[in-house]
């Protein structure tokens, strides 16, 4: 895992703070990484660093290659992409206003609804854009 | 493949050119997947490749080439099996000023030249114009690896160094295929 | 002519038949005649690097060894020491010193070499420029820099940093036609003001295009050729048929009929292209191929899978 981080300590606390409300809040995540677009995690729930780190480059790949499709395709700026299995949901979203831009990856099992997710997932992010946006 | 396509790879680390190089040859505006890049230590680069970079190179017979770029920085390694998948060549750009140079050669190297059966140009940047042993000292670390791929001083924001490393695959992957041919 | 005779030991049939062949080839350009004789009866014996240690221990110790070991290895410890795949410049240098430790005529070196390493040159014969270049380019000694002389100017090598230096002039002459060089030969002499460094490869390439009728004389025409590595690309011009070439002899042996077929080259183009490879080091030798060439390999190719594609690409980026 890298020593440098985007963020300063204190905005890096205050995002774990809300991976952990997210987590509390939703059942069957099982895993969530703030991730800068370029792919370094941030923050994570992650105990696994090594997966926390592939996790965040996966998610900036899938995050540029949906805004290249969105583009592509004629469609407003992609902000959301989920990948869907019978086993489970990796949704990949982005942080609104976040400078440098940063998004969100959840990892959840079967136990989780796709509508709660999402809801959680999207206020969480509203909450990290404010709180980093305080920070800074 | 399809029988009336086929793809050919540009790799290397961040900061060596590909982008430019795709963009060079494509027909049209290359798809790109550039982010803001945080980890300017590595590369001062304000943008940097995420996803792919994507290019096209329609041929008069209706056919065309299809032009891949990878991600250069390591992290996104995964995605490089993804994009290799039946390249018919790889074209390897290196930053001859990178400290890292001689790691990075045995890296891309490693990941693509498949022991020596992917057909592999090497083009390297920013070599000084009067450093006249560096491409020899390249082609003799490789040559004792028993990889035999030609190496050439490049920049690629010339197009016709970029139309070079080009043709030198095409020799290379016409060399490959009459051996293949031999089987 | 007086007759050395040299044993072998511990080496594969192919190992001996190639150095047997390229004493063949020396044969009548050297003053010393070589024959192979058993181990007991040679006069000199050429052993594996993994057999040297029981050489030495028996009787056969007293003749000189000259060790062979595979050119991806570094070079032994011993007295006499010749890197495998053979090199026909490399088995003469080195059974020269064998001669001259045996305290045989000094007029052996009669044969196209030019530089002695540790005696210097003034009491060796005139020599051709070209061979005397393709020793320094390979001997890598402890010489840092040489020097020739020529109508035109002063001509400067320095093999390790993989350059020479002339005046403009010089160089326009050089790359106007042939230029008459002295042999090289080790000096001191300063790289003076005015003395533009150009890439050796550069001045092999033009030294070749002086030998453009016939392989070198110590090249044997009947011989498979390929490359220890890639040659420097900014020397190849460009030229599609010879970056063909170049793929194609950096992954199998070719006759020279299979290059002229496979290139389409003219037979000049092809000369000079393999005699300044050959000056540079890059050429190997094989007596015989390692395998027989399939007729395939002599359609051509364009009759491959990907043929369509790449004459499309090619025409498409105007390449061809």
């Amino acid at each position: 895992m890298k020593d440098r981080n985007p963020l300063s300590d204190s905005a890096v606390a205050m995002a774990q703070k809300q991976l952990h409300i997210l987590q509390d809040s939703t059942p069957g995540i099982t895993s969530a990484v703030l991730l800068s677009s370029d792919g370094f995690e941030i923050a994570t729930l992650e105990n696994d660093k090594g997966k926390a780190s592939r996790l965040a480059a996966m998610g900036s790949s899938l995050a540029a290659i949906s805004s290249a499709i969105a583009k592509e395709a004629g469609i407003s700026e992609c902000s959301r992409m989920i990948v869907e299995s019978e086993e489970g949901v990796v949704a990949v979203m982005k942080v609104p206003n976040s400078s440098p831009p940063l998004a969100l990856a959840v990892v959840a099992n079967d136990a989780s609804k796709l509508g709660q997710l999402i809801w959680g997932a999207k206020n969480c992010c509203a909450a990290l854009s404010e709180s980093l946006k305080a920070a800074s | 493949m399809t029988s009336n396509e086929f793809k050919i790879l540009f790799t290397g680390p961040m900061g060596a050119g590909k982008t430019t190089a795709i963009t060079q040859l494509s027909d049209q505006v290359c798809v790109s997947t550039d982010v803001v890049n945080t980890d300017l230590e590595q590369c001062n680069k304000e943008m940097t490749t995420a996803g792919l970079d994507y290019g096209y190179i329609s041929l008069p017979d209706g056919s065309g080439v299809r032009l891949y770029g990878t991600p250069g920085q390591e992290r996104f390694q995964f995605m490089w099996p993804i994009l290799a998948n039946n390249a018919a060549g790889v074209i390897l750009l290196l930053n001859g000023e990178h400290p890292d140079m001689e790691a990075h050669l045995d890296l891309y190297t490693n990941a693509f030249s498949n022991n020596g059966e992917t057909p592999l140009v090497i083009g390297i940047g920013r070599i000084s114009s009067d450093d006249f042993a560096r491409i020899d000292r390249v082609t003799e670390k490789l040559a004792a690896k028993h990889l035999f791929v030609p190496v050439i001083s490049v920049d690629v924001r010339e197009c016709e160094d970029v139309l070079l490393l080009v043709e030198t695959l095409l020799c290379q992957i016409e060399a490959n295929e009459m051996e293949l041919m031999q089987v | 002519m007086q007759t050395q005779r040299l044993g072998f030991i511990g080496l594969g049939d192919d190992t001996v038949s190639a150095c047997l062949s390229m004493l063949k080839i020396i044969d009548g350009r050297s003053s010393v005649h070589w024959s192979q004789a058993t181990p007991a009866m040679a006069d000199v014996l050429m052993v594996s690097s993994l057999q040297e240690a029981q050489t030495s221990q028996d009787d056969l110790s007293q003749k000189p060894c000259i060790v062979i070991y595979p050119s991806s290895e570094e070079k032994p410890a011993s007295a006499f020491a010749l890197p495998h795949p053979f090199r026909v410049m490399q088995l003469l240098d080195v059974l020269d010193e064998v001669l001259r430790s045996l305290d045989t005529s000094s007029n052996h070196a009669e044969h196209n070499r030019e530089v002695s390493e540790s005696e210097g040159n003034s009491s060796l014969p005139t020599v051709d420029f070209c061979a005397s270049l393709y020793r320094v380019i390979n001997n890598k000694g402890s010489t840092e820099l040489y020097s020739s002389q020529s109508p035109e100017g002063l001509l400067l090598v320095k093999p390790a940093s993989h350059r020479f230096y002339a005046r403009p002039a010089l160089l326009h002459a050089l790359s106007a036609g042939p230029v008459s060089f002295s042999p090289l030969s080790p000096s001191s002499e300063p790289v003076s003001e005015g003395m533009v460094p150009r890439p050796l490869f550069e001045l092999a390439w033009l030294t070749g295009a002086n030998h453009c009728n016939a392989l070198l004389p110590w090249l044997d025409e009947d011989s498979h050729f390929k490359f220890s590595r890639w040659p420097s690309a900014a020397a190849l011009n460009k030229s599609r048929q010879l970056l063909s070439l170049c793929a194609l002899m950096t992954r199998r042996a070719l006759t020279l009929s299979e290059l002229k077929t496979l290139s389409h080259c003219d037979d000049k183009a092809l000369y000079h292209f393999i005699n300044a490879c050959e000056i540079s080091g890059l050429l190997v030798s094989q007596v015989r191929a390692p395998s027989a060439i399939a007729s395939s390999i002599q359609a051509g190719a364009e009759h491959h899978r990907l043929g369509g594609m790449i004459k499309g690409l090619r025409t498409r980026l105007g390449l061809s």
